[in-house]
Protein backbone atom coordinates (compact mmCIF):
# COMPACT_ATOMS: atom_id res chain seq x y z
CA UNK A 1 0.00 0.00 0.00
CA UNK A 2 1.51 3.55 -1.45
CA UNK A 3 2.58 5.80 1.99
CA UNK A 4 0.53 8.84 2.52
CA UNK A 5 3.41 10.84 2.23
CA UNK A 6 5.15 9.20 -0.44
CA UNK A 7 6.96 11.06 -3.16
CA UNK A 8 7.00 14.21 -0.89
CA UNK A 9 9.74 16.30 0.84
CA UNK A 10 9.28 18.08 4.47
CA UNK A 11 11.03 20.83 5.73
CA UNK A 12 10.71 20.47 9.85
CA UNK A 13 12.39 23.78 11.41
CA UNK A 14 13.36 22.66 15.10
CA UNK A 15 13.05 19.23 13.80
CA UNK A 16 15.64 18.02 15.88
CA UNK A 17 14.03 17.36 19.26
CA UNK A 18 10.91 17.62 21.28
CA UNK A 19 7.83 17.99 18.93
CA UNK A 20 9.87 18.43 16.03
CA UNK A 21 11.39 15.64 16.33
CA UNK A 22 8.72 13.40 16.47
CA UNK A 23 6.62 15.42 13.89
CA UNK A 24 10.14 14.59 11.19
CA UNK A 25 10.47 10.86 12.14
CA UNK A 26 6.73 10.59 11.88
CA UNK A 27 6.48 12.17 8.37
CA UNK A 28 9.09 9.79 7.43
CA UNK A 29 7.43 6.96 8.31
CA UNK A 30 4.54 8.31 6.26
CA UNK A 31 7.05 8.17 2.94
CA UNK A 32 8.23 11.49 2.82
CA UNK A 33 11.57 12.72 2.48
CA UNK A 34 12.77 15.19 5.72
CA UNK A 35 14.85 18.08 5.85
CA UNK A 36 15.70 18.11 9.58
CA UNK A 37 16.37 21.79 10.53
CA UNK A 38 18.02 22.53 14.51
CA UNK A 39 20.29 25.01 15.39
CA UNK A 40 20.28 22.55 18.37
CA UNK A 41 20.41 25.79 20.44
CA UNK A 42 19.37 25.73 24.12
CA UNK A 43 15.87 26.39 25.63
CA UNK A 44 16.61 30.23 25.62
CA UNK A 45 17.83 30.35 22.02
CA UNK A 46 21.94 30.46 22.94
CA UNK A 47 24.27 27.81 21.97
CA UNK A 48 24.34 25.92 19.02
CA UNK A 49 24.95 21.76 18.55
CA UNK A 50 24.80 19.27 15.44
CA UNK A 51 24.09 16.05 17.82
CA UNK A 52 19.73 16.86 17.88
CA UNK A 53 19.30 17.18 13.65
CA UNK A 54 21.69 14.45 13.52
CA UNK A 55 20.18 12.10 16.04
CA UNK A 56 16.46 12.94 14.48
CA UNK A 57 18.15 11.61 10.76
CA UNK A 58 20.18 9.21 12.25
CA UNK A 59 16.80 7.79 13.60
CA UNK A 60 15.41 8.15 10.52
CA UNK A 61 17.87 6.55 7.89
CA UNK A 62 18.07 3.62 11.05
CA UNK A 63 14.31 3.02 10.47
CA UNK A 64 14.71 2.81 5.92
CA UNK A 65 13.87 6.59 5.83
CA UNK A 66 15.55 9.36 3.99
CA UNK A 67 16.51 12.42 5.89
CA UNK A 68 19.55 14.73 5.82
CA UNK A 69 20.22 17.48 8.34
CA UNK A 70 20.47 20.91 8.25
CA UNK A 71 21.50 23.19 10.96
CA UNK A 72 20.97 26.90 9.51
CA UNK A 73 18.65 29.23 12.07
CA UNK A 74 15.25 30.20 10.46
CA UNK A 75 14.66 33.79 12.60
CA UNK A 76 17.25 34.93 9.61
CA UNK A 77 16.10 35.29 6.10
CA UNK A 78 19.31 33.96 4.71
CA UNK A 79 19.39 31.09 7.08
CA UNK A 80 15.83 30.40 5.47
CA UNK A 81 17.01 30.37 2.01
CA UNK A 82 19.86 27.74 3.02
CA UNK A 83 17.29 25.56 4.22
CA UNK A 84 15.01 25.71 1.38
CA UNK A 85 17.99 24.96 -0.58
CA UNK A 86 19.23 22.00 1.40
CA UNK A 87 15.52 20.71 0.94
CA UNK A 88 15.81 21.47 -3.14
CA UNK A 89 19.50 20.46 -3.86
CA UNK A 90 18.98 16.94 -1.78
CA UNK A 91 15.43 16.05 -2.75
CA UNK A 92 14.62 18.12 -6.02
CA UNK A 93 11.47 19.42 -4.66
CA UNK A 94 9.73 21.01 -1.35
CA UNK A 95 5.96 19.87 -0.33
CA UNK A 96 5.87 20.35 3.40
CA UNK A 97 6.75 23.07 5.61
CA UNK A 98 6.38 22.33 9.51
CA UNK A 99 8.03 25.79 11.44
CA UNK A 100 8.09 24.25 14.62
CA UNK A 101 11.47 26.06 15.95
CA UNK A 102 10.69 27.80 19.03
CA UNK A 103 12.73 29.44 21.69
CA UNK A 104 10.84 30.79 24.96
CA UNK A 105 12.42 33.73 26.71
CA UNK A 106 9.34 34.15 29.74
CA UNK A 107 9.16 37.29 31.66
CA UNK A 108 6.33 39.95 33.33
CA UNK A 109 5.61 42.43 30.79
CA UNK A 110 6.56 45.42 32.69
CA UNK A 111 9.82 43.93 33.44
CA UNK A 112 10.90 42.14 30.03
CA UNK A 113 13.77 43.02 28.38
CA UNK A 114 14.15 44.55 24.84
CA UNK A 115 16.28 41.05 23.31
CA UNK A 116 13.93 38.85 25.14
CA UNK A 117 11.52 40.95 22.99
CA UNK A 118 13.21 40.98 20.01
CA UNK A 119 14.66 37.00 20.10
CA UNK A 120 11.33 35.49 20.63
CA UNK A 121 9.80 37.27 18.00
CA UNK A 122 12.63 36.98 15.39
CA UNK A 123 12.10 33.01 15.71
CA UNK A 124 8.80 32.81 15.82
CA UNK A 125 7.52 35.10 14.17
CA UNK A 126 10.01 36.53 11.58
CA UNK A 127 10.91 32.61 11.21
CA UNK A 128 7.73 32.02 10.19
CA UNK A 129 7.34 34.84 7.18
CA UNK A 130 11.36 34.06 6.36
CA UNK A 131 10.65 30.25 5.49
CA UNK A 132 7.14 31.09 4.49
CA UNK A 133 8.54 33.46 1.82
CA UNK A 134 11.19 30.96 0.48
CA UNK A 135 8.77 27.72 0.19
CA UNK A 136 5.94 29.80 -1.53
CA UNK A 137 7.51 30.35 -4.73
CA UNK A 138 8.52 26.88 -5.21
CA UNK A 139 5.45 25.16 -3.79
CA UNK A 140 3.14 27.71 -6.34
CA UNK A 141 5.42 26.17 -9.04
CA UNK A 142 4.69 22.76 -8.40
CA UNK A 143 0.56 23.67 -7.61
CA UNK A 144 1.01 21.72 -4.32
CA UNK A 145 2.27 22.51 -0.26
CA UNK A 146 1.01 22.64 3.11
CA UNK A 147 2.60 24.39 5.61
CA UNK A 148 1.83 24.00 9.31
CA UNK A 149 2.81 26.73 11.84
CA UNK A 150 3.72 25.48 15.39
CA UNK A 151 1.32 28.23 17.15
CA UNK A 152 0.32 28.14 20.70
CA UNK A 153 -2.53 28.44 22.88
CA UNK A 154 -0.34 31.03 24.80
CA UNK A 155 -1.67 33.06 21.50
CA UNK A 156 -4.90 33.66 23.40
CA UNK A 157 -3.14 35.00 26.41
CA UNK A 158 -0.31 33.50 29.36
CA UNK A 159 1.01 34.74 31.80
CA UNK A 160 4.68 36.15 31.41
CA UNK A 161 4.47 35.47 27.80
CA UNK A 162 3.87 38.91 26.25
CA UNK A 163 6.52 38.07 23.64
CA UNK A 164 5.74 34.65 23.03
CA UNK A 165 2.11 35.37 22.93
CA UNK A 166 2.65 37.94 20.61
CA UNK A 167 4.94 36.15 18.68
CA UNK A 168 2.36 32.96 18.21
CA UNK A 169 -1.11 35.14 17.89
CA UNK A 170 1.07 36.92 15.05
CA UNK A 171 1.39 33.46 13.65
CA UNK A 172 -2.12 32.58 13.67
CA UNK A 173 -2.46 36.19 11.52
CA UNK A 174 -0.31 34.90 9.30
CA UNK A 175 -2.11 31.21 8.45
CA UNK A 176 -5.42 33.30 8.47
CA UNK A 177 -4.29 36.10 5.75
CA UNK A 178 -2.59 33.86 3.50
CA UNK A 179 -4.96 30.72 3.31
CA UNK A 180 -6.93 32.36 0.28
CA UNK A 181 -4.26 33.71 -1.44
CA UNK A 182 -2.37 30.43 -1.67
CA UNK A 183 -5.39 28.17 -1.62
CA UNK A 184 -5.85 28.89 -5.48
CA UNK A 185 -2.50 26.99 -5.84
CA UNK A 186 -3.37 23.97 -3.83
CA UNK A 187 -1.61 25.00 -0.99
CA UNK A 188 -3.12 24.80 2.53
CA UNK A 189 -1.77 26.77 4.77
CA UNK A 190 -2.53 26.07 9.01
CA UNK A 191 -1.68 26.46 13.00
CA UNK A 192 -1.49 23.93 15.01
CA UNK A 193 -1.94 24.23 18.72
CA UNK A 194 0.37 21.59 20.01
CA UNK A 195 1.57 20.47 23.42
CA UNK A 196 3.73 17.89 25.69
CA UNK A 197 5.99 17.55 28.35
CA UNK A 198 9.31 19.10 26.99
CA UNK A 199 11.82 21.35 28.05
CA UNK A 200 9.44 23.80 26.93
CA UNK A 201 6.64 23.10 29.57
CA UNK A 202 8.38 22.87 32.53
CA UNK A 203 7.85 26.27 33.47
CA UNK A 204 4.06 26.19 32.30
CA UNK A 205 1.80 28.66 33.29
CA UNK A 206 -1.66 27.72 34.96
CA UNK A 207 -3.42 29.81 32.44
CA UNK A 208 -1.71 27.31 29.84
CA UNK A 209 -2.47 24.26 32.04
CA UNK A 210 -6.27 25.20 32.03
CA UNK A 211 -6.64 25.59 28.32
CA UNK A 212 -5.23 21.93 28.47
CA UNK A 213 -7.69 20.29 30.92
CA UNK A 214 -10.70 21.58 29.03
CA UNK A 215 -9.76 18.29 26.73
CA UNK A 216 -9.26 15.98 30.09
CA UNK A 217 -5.56 16.03 29.95
CA UNK A 218 -4.41 16.31 33.28
CA UNK A 219 -1.47 18.40 33.57
CA UNK A 220 -0.51 17.54 36.86
CA UNK A 221 -1.36 13.68 36.84
CA UNK A 222 1.53 11.12 36.81
CA UNK A 223 1.81 10.23 32.82
CA UNK A 224 1.39 6.20 32.39
CA UNK A 225 -0.66 6.19 29.38
CA UNK A 226 1.88 8.70 27.66
CA UNK A 227 -1.08 10.95 27.31
CA UNK A 228 1.11 14.35 27.21
CA UNK A 229 3.88 12.85 25.20
CA UNK A 230 4.98 14.50 21.90
CA UNK A 231 4.48 11.60 20.05
CA UNK A 232 0.88 12.40 20.21
CA UNK A 233 1.07 15.55 18.23
CA UNK A 234 3.08 14.31 15.10
CA UNK A 235 0.19 11.92 13.60
CA UNK A 236 -2.15 14.34 13.41
CA UNK A 237 0.33 17.23 12.02
CA UNK A 238 1.15 14.85 9.42
CA UNK A 239 -2.09 14.34 8.68
CA UNK A 240 -2.71 18.04 7.82
CA UNK A 241 0.46 17.75 4.87
CA UNK A 242 -1.17 14.86 3.47
CA UNK A 243 -3.57 15.44 0.21
CA UNK A 244 -6.36 14.00 1.49
CA UNK A 245 -5.96 17.38 3.97
CA UNK A 246 -6.76 19.37 0.99
CA UNK A 247 -9.83 21.35 1.79
CA UNK A 248 -8.30 22.20 5.58
CA UNK A 249 -6.67 25.82 5.34
CA UNK A 250 -6.89 28.82 7.54
CA UNK A 251 -7.27 26.63 10.24
CA UNK A 252 -6.40 26.50 13.86
CA UNK A 253 -5.89 23.18 14.82
CA UNK A 254 -4.96 21.27 18.27
CA UNK A 255 -3.10 18.31 18.30
CA UNK A 256 -1.67 17.93 21.98
CA UNK A 257 -2.80 15.08 23.80
CA UNK A 258 -5.62 12.17 22.94
CA UNK A 259 -7.70 14.69 21.18
CA UNK A 260 -7.05 16.04 17.57
CA UNK A 261 -9.46 19.44 18.08
CA UNK A 262 -10.67 22.61 15.82
CA UNK A 263 -10.64 25.93 17.33
CA UNK A 264 -13.21 28.74 16.15
CA UNK A 265 -12.73 31.56 14.18
CA UNK A 266 -13.23 35.12 16.98
CA UNK A 267 -17.06 34.99 17.08
CA UNK A 268 -19.28 37.67 17.87
CA UNK A 269 -20.85 37.45 20.89
CA UNK A 270 -23.40 40.30 21.02
CA UNK A 271 -23.64 43.44 18.78
CA UNK A 272 -25.15 46.97 19.86
CA UNK A 273 -26.89 48.63 16.98
CA UNK A 274 -26.98 52.79 17.09
CA UNK A 275 -28.32 54.32 13.81
CA UNK A 276 -27.44 58.14 15.03
CA UNK A 277 -23.82 58.91 16.48
CA UNK A 278 -22.95 57.42 19.71
CA UNK A 279 -22.44 59.28 23.32
CA UNK A 280 -21.28 57.99 26.37
CA UNK A 281 -24.30 57.52 28.22
CA UNK A 282 -25.65 55.31 25.51
CA UNK A 283 -22.48 53.23 26.27
CA UNK A 284 -23.00 53.38 30.14
CA UNK A 285 -26.43 52.11 29.19
CA UNK A 286 -25.73 49.79 26.50
CA UNK A 287 -22.39 47.88 27.75
CA UNK A 288 -23.49 47.73 31.07
CA UNK A 289 -26.62 46.16 30.77
CA UNK A 290 -26.47 44.34 27.69
CA UNK A 291 -23.13 43.76 25.80
CA UNK A 292 -21.75 41.34 28.05
CA UNK A 293 -24.41 40.58 30.35
CA UNK A 294 -24.13 36.77 30.77
CA UNK A 295 -21.81 35.99 28.45
CA UNK A 296 -19.50 33.28 30.31
CA UNK A 297 -16.08 34.53 31.50
CA UNK A 298 -14.19 31.77 29.80
CA UNK A 299 -15.88 32.67 26.05
CA UNK A 300 -14.13 36.04 26.76
CA UNK A 301 -10.82 34.18 28.34
CA UNK A 302 -11.28 35.06 31.79
CA UNK A 303 -11.89 31.89 32.92
CA UNK A 304 -12.09 28.02 31.88
CA UNK A 305 -15.51 25.85 32.21
CA UNK A 306 -14.66 22.27 32.19
CA UNK A 307 -15.94 20.49 29.05
CA UNK B 1 -17.78 68.63 28.99
CA UNK B 2 -17.91 65.93 32.07
CA UNK B 3 -16.25 64.81 34.99
CA UNK B 4 -14.95 61.40 34.32
CA UNK B 5 -11.86 61.81 34.22
CA UNK B 6 -11.18 64.63 36.84
CA UNK B 7 -8.34 64.01 38.20
CA UNK B 8 -6.67 61.06 35.97
CA UNK B 9 -3.61 61.59 33.22
CA UNK B 10 -4.29 59.93 30.19
CA UNK B 11 -1.13 58.90 27.88
CA UNK B 12 -2.48 59.10 24.32
CA UNK B 13 0.16 57.52 21.21
CA UNK B 14 0.07 56.96 17.32
CA UNK B 15 1.01 58.23 13.84
CA UNK B 16 -3.25 58.29 13.27
CA UNK B 17 -4.26 61.51 13.16
CA UNK B 18 -7.78 61.40 13.45
CA UNK B 19 -7.24 58.97 16.03
CA UNK B 20 -4.92 60.65 18.21
CA UNK B 21 -7.35 63.90 18.54
CA UNK B 22 -10.51 61.79 19.27
CA UNK B 23 -8.89 60.19 22.06
CA UNK B 24 -7.31 63.17 23.40
CA UNK B 25 -9.99 65.38 23.01
CA UNK B 26 -12.83 63.15 24.33
CA UNK B 27 -10.22 62.38 27.78
CA UNK B 28 -9.83 66.26 27.91
CA UNK B 29 -13.68 66.99 27.76
CA UNK B 30 -13.78 64.35 30.90
CA UNK B 31 -11.13 66.44 32.69
CA UNK B 32 -7.95 64.32 32.16
CA UNK B 33 -4.84 65.52 31.56
CA UNK B 34 -3.20 64.62 28.41
CA UNK B 35 0.11 63.73 27.12
CA UNK B 36 -0.06 63.13 23.31
CA UNK B 37 2.80 61.37 21.23
CA UNK B 38 2.99 61.89 17.38
CA UNK B 39 5.80 62.09 15.41
CA UNK B 40 4.19 64.73 13.32
CA UNK B 41 5.31 67.31 15.69
CA UNK B 42 3.78 70.51 13.72
CA UNK B 43 0.19 68.81 13.88
CA UNK B 44 0.40 67.51 17.52
CA UNK B 45 1.85 70.67 18.65
CA UNK B 46 -1.54 72.24 16.84
CA UNK B 47 -4.40 69.81 18.78
CA UNK B 48 -2.81 70.04 21.89
CA UNK B 49 -2.98 73.81 21.58
CA UNK B 50 -6.21 73.59 20.75
CA UNK B 51 -7.46 71.43 23.49
CA UNK B 52 -6.22 73.98 25.94
CA UNK B 53 -7.33 76.70 24.34
CA UNK B 54 -10.69 75.28 25.73
CA UNK B 55 -10.16 74.56 29.64
CA UNK B 56 -7.71 71.27 28.86
CA UNK B 57 -4.42 70.42 30.15
CA UNK B 58 -2.14 68.56 27.53
CA UNK B 59 1.28 68.47 26.63
CA UNK B 60 2.79 67.27 23.39
CA UNK B 61 5.06 64.00 23.13
CA UNK B 62 8.07 64.11 20.59
CA UNK B 63 9.66 60.85 21.61
CA UNK B 64 10.55 58.05 18.74
CA UNK B 65 8.57 54.95 20.72
CA UNK B 66 10.82 52.47 18.67
CA UNK B 67 13.09 53.00 20.97
CA UNK B 68 13.24 51.50 24.55
CA UNK B 69 14.62 54.91 25.75
CA UNK B 70 12.27 57.17 24.15
CA UNK B 71 9.41 54.88 25.43
CA UNK B 72 10.68 55.13 29.19
CA UNK B 73 11.27 58.82 28.61
CA UNK B 74 7.83 59.41 27.36
CA UNK B 75 6.83 57.88 30.36
CA UNK B 76 9.11 59.81 32.30
CA UNK B 77 7.82 63.10 30.87
CA UNK B 78 4.25 61.96 31.54
CA UNK B 79 4.94 61.54 35.24
CA UNK B 80 7.29 64.59 35.75
CA UNK B 81 4.29 66.66 34.06
CA UNK B 82 1.32 65.11 36.18
CA UNK B 83 2.19 63.04 38.57
CA UNK B 84 0.86 59.53 37.62
CA UNK B 85 -0.01 57.80 34.40
CA UNK B 86 -4.22 56.63 34.87
CA UNK B 87 -4.84 55.63 31.33
CA UNK B 88 -2.85 54.61 28.49
CA UNK B 89 -4.52 54.62 24.94
CA UNK B 90 -2.05 53.19 22.34
CA UNK B 91 -3.25 53.92 18.51
CA UNK B 92 -2.05 51.61 16.18
CA UNK B 93 -2.33 52.14 12.53
CA UNK B 94 -0.95 49.59 10.25
CA UNK B 95 0.05 50.66 6.95
CA UNK B 96 -1.15 47.91 4.75
CA UNK B 97 2.01 46.34 2.84
CA UNK B 98 0.03 44.49 0.17
CA UNK B 99 0.87 40.31 0.86
CA UNK B 100 3.99 39.42 2.44
CA UNK B 101 5.09 37.07 -0.67
CA UNK B 102 5.04 40.02 -2.41
CA UNK B 103 7.39 42.06 -0.78
CA UNK B 104 11.02 41.20 0.53
CA UNK B 105 12.19 40.91 4.57
CA UNK B 106 13.05 44.60 4.68
CA UNK B 107 9.76 45.70 3.54
CA UNK B 108 7.99 43.75 6.90
CA UNK B 109 11.22 45.30 8.86
CA UNK B 110 9.51 48.43 7.72
CA UNK B 111 5.95 47.65 8.65
CA UNK B 112 5.59 45.15 10.92
CA UNK B 113 8.44 45.71 13.24
CA UNK B 114 8.42 49.21 14.15
CA UNK B 115 4.87 48.41 15.39
CA UNK B 116 5.09 45.58 17.47
CA UNK B 117 7.87 47.24 18.76
CA UNK B 118 6.35 50.71 19.86
CA UNK B 119 3.97 48.20 21.54
CA UNK B 120 6.01 46.53 23.90
CA UNK B 121 8.28 49.28 24.32
CA UNK B 122 5.53 51.71 25.64
CA UNK B 123 3.47 48.98 27.40
CA UNK B 124 6.65 48.06 29.11
CA UNK B 125 7.11 51.34 30.78
CA UNK B 126 3.76 52.50 31.55
CA UNK B 127 2.89 49.45 33.20
CA UNK B 128 5.68 49.04 35.34
CA UNK B 129 4.47 52.42 36.64
CA UNK B 130 0.95 51.45 36.60
CA UNK B 131 2.33 48.45 39.09
CA UNK B 132 3.84 50.77 41.55
CA UNK B 133 0.33 52.97 41.82
CA UNK B 134 -1.65 49.45 41.59
CA UNK B 135 -4.29 50.98 39.01
CA UNK B 136 -4.38 51.75 35.75
CA UNK B 137 -6.21 50.67 32.05
CA UNK B 138 -4.64 49.99 29.26
CA UNK B 139 -6.28 50.30 25.56
CA UNK B 140 -4.83 48.76 22.64
CA UNK B 141 -6.96 50.05 19.27
CA UNK B 142 -6.09 48.82 15.99
CA UNK B 143 -7.10 50.63 13.55
CA UNK B 144 -9.26 48.85 10.30
CA UNK B 145 -9.22 45.36 10.45
CA UNK B 146 -12.35 43.86 9.24
CA UNK B 147 -12.47 41.07 11.52
CA UNK B 148 -12.71 38.02 9.38
CA UNK B 149 -12.41 38.51 5.34
CA UNK B 150 -10.53 41.00 3.30
CA UNK B 151 -7.45 42.06 4.99
CA UNK B 152 -4.30 42.38 4.17
CA UNK B 153 -1.57 39.90 5.51
CA UNK B 154 0.43 42.85 7.32
CA UNK B 155 -2.67 43.68 9.16
CA UNK B 156 -3.51 40.35 10.45
CA UNK B 157 -0.44 39.81 11.73
CA UNK B 158 -0.15 42.31 13.43
CA UNK B 159 -3.62 42.32 14.56
CA UNK B 160 -3.59 38.97 15.85
CA UNK B 161 0.26 39.35 17.43
CA UNK B 162 -1.35 42.77 19.61
CA UNK B 163 -4.64 40.72 20.35
CA UNK B 164 -2.07 38.32 22.41
CA UNK B 165 -0.07 40.48 23.66
CA UNK B 166 -3.13 42.48 25.14
CA UNK B 167 -4.10 39.33 26.51
CA UNK B 168 -1.02 38.17 28.23
CA UNK B 169 -0.20 41.95 29.71
CA UNK B 170 -3.52 41.64 31.20
CA UNK B 171 -2.53 38.63 32.50
CA UNK B 172 0.29 39.98 33.48
CA UNK B 173 -1.07 43.14 35.43
CA UNK B 174 -4.21 41.45 37.11
CA UNK B 175 -2.83 41.17 40.32
CA UNK B 176 -1.82 45.00 40.48
CA UNK B 177 -5.35 46.74 39.65
CA UNK B 178 -4.81 46.86 36.38
CA UNK B 179 -6.60 46.32 32.99
CA UNK B 180 -5.53 45.42 29.58
CA UNK B 181 -8.28 45.64 26.60
CA UNK B 182 -8.19 45.48 22.72
CA UNK B 183 -10.37 47.82 20.54
CA UNK B 184 -10.52 46.88 16.23
CA UNK B 185 -11.86 49.87 14.84
CA UNK B 186 -12.78 51.99 11.43
CA UNK B 187 -13.96 54.51 12.83
CA UNK B 188 -11.91 57.06 14.77
CA UNK B 189 -14.51 58.93 17.16
CA UNK B 190 -16.47 55.58 18.17
CA UNK B 191 -13.28 54.06 19.30
CA UNK B 192 -12.49 56.68 21.33
CA UNK B 193 -15.56 56.78 23.01
CA UNK B 194 -15.48 53.06 23.95
CA UNK B 195 -11.89 53.64 24.74
CA UNK B 196 -12.97 55.93 27.30
CA UNK B 197 -16.03 53.90 28.28
CA UNK B 198 -13.49 50.96 29.19
CA UNK B 199 -11.20 53.29 31.09
CA UNK B 200 -13.86 54.58 33.44
CA UNK B 201 -16.11 51.58 33.70
CA UNK B 202 -14.68 47.71 32.75
CA UNK B 203 -12.23 47.51 35.21
CA UNK B 204 -12.01 43.56 35.46
CA UNK B 205 -8.64 42.93 35.51
CA UNK B 206 -7.12 39.74 33.91
CA UNK B 207 -9.71 39.58 31.63
CA UNK B 208 -9.45 41.51 28.12
CA UNK B 209 -12.36 41.96 25.73
CA UNK B 210 -11.69 41.94 22.24
CA UNK B 211 -14.29 45.05 20.99
CA UNK B 212 -14.68 46.08 17.40
CA UNK B 213 -16.15 49.35 17.04
CA UNK B 214 -17.94 51.00 13.50
CA UNK B 215 -19.84 53.70 13.21
CA UNK B 216 -23.54 52.29 13.80
CA UNK B 217 -22.04 49.20 15.87
CA UNK B 218 -19.91 48.48 19.18
CA UNK B 219 -19.63 44.04 19.38
CA UNK B 220 -17.55 42.08 21.43
CA UNK B 221 -15.79 39.34 20.57
CA UNK B 222 -15.01 35.97 21.87
CA UNK B 223 -11.55 34.45 22.06
CA UNK B 224 -11.28 31.46 19.95
CA UNK B 225 -11.96 28.34 21.62
CA UNK B 226 -12.57 24.86 20.69
CA UNK B 227 -15.46 24.24 18.98
CA UNK B 228 -14.97 19.95 17.88
CA UNK B 229 -13.09 17.24 18.83
CA UNK B 230 -12.54 13.96 18.19
CA UNK B 231 -10.58 11.53 20.71
CA UNK B 232 -8.40 8.65 20.68
CA UNK B 233 -6.76 6.88 24.01
CA UNK B 234 -4.21 4.88 21.61
CA UNK B 235 -2.07 6.95 19.33
CA UNK B 236 -3.97 8.11 16.02
CA UNK B 237 -2.99 6.86 12.87
CA UNK B 238 -2.93 8.85 9.88
CA UNK B 239 -5.08 6.32 8.09
CA UNK B 240 -7.31 7.15 11.13
CA UNK B 241 -7.40 10.66 10.87
CA UNK B 242 -8.03 10.05 7.02
CA UNK B 243 -11.42 9.10 8.01
CA UNK B 244 -12.58 10.80 11.15
CA UNK B 245 -11.28 14.33 10.68
CA UNK B 246 -13.72 14.78 7.95
CA UNK B 247 -16.69 13.25 8.73
CA UNK B 248 -16.65 14.34 12.29
CA UNK B 249 -13.99 17.14 13.33
CA UNK B 250 -15.21 19.18 10.32
CA UNK B 251 -18.85 18.09 10.23
CA UNK B 252 -18.07 16.78 6.50
CA UNK B 253 -18.63 20.25 5.33
CA UNK B 254 -16.42 21.52 3.21
CA UNK B 255 -13.89 24.30 4.58
CA UNK B 256 -13.79 27.63 3.53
Amino acid sequence: MKKSLEGRVAIVTGGGGGIGGEVSKWLAKEGAAVVVNDVGSDLSGGGFSSTPADGIVSEIIGSGGDAVANYDSVAQPDGAKRIVNAAMSMFGRLDIVCHAAGIVRDRMVFNMLEEEWDDVINVHLYGALNIVAEAVPIMKSQSYGRIILFSSVSALGNLGQCNYSAAKGGQIGIVQGLADELKVDNITINAVFPGADTRMTEGMSSTARAYIEQWGVSAESSDAQGIRSSVRNAPKVAYLCTEAAANITGQVIGVFGPPMTVYSQRVLMRKLYKSNAWQFDDLDFAIGSSLNRNIPESRLGGKYEQR
Amino acid sequence: MGDRFRGKVALVTGEDHDLIKEISTLFASEGAAIVANCSHSEWVERMVSEINAVDGVAKVGHFDLTSMADAESLLNFTVDSFGKVDVFVSGIEIRDGGSVLDSVPEKWDEIIRPVMKNVFATTKYVSAHMRTQNSGQIVNIIRDKKIHHDISVTNSIITEAIIGFTRTTALDMEKYGVGCNAVISDHARNAALVSAYICSNLVTPGISSIFRVDEQEVSLYSVPAIERGIYSSDIFSVDELNYLVPKYLFDGEELS
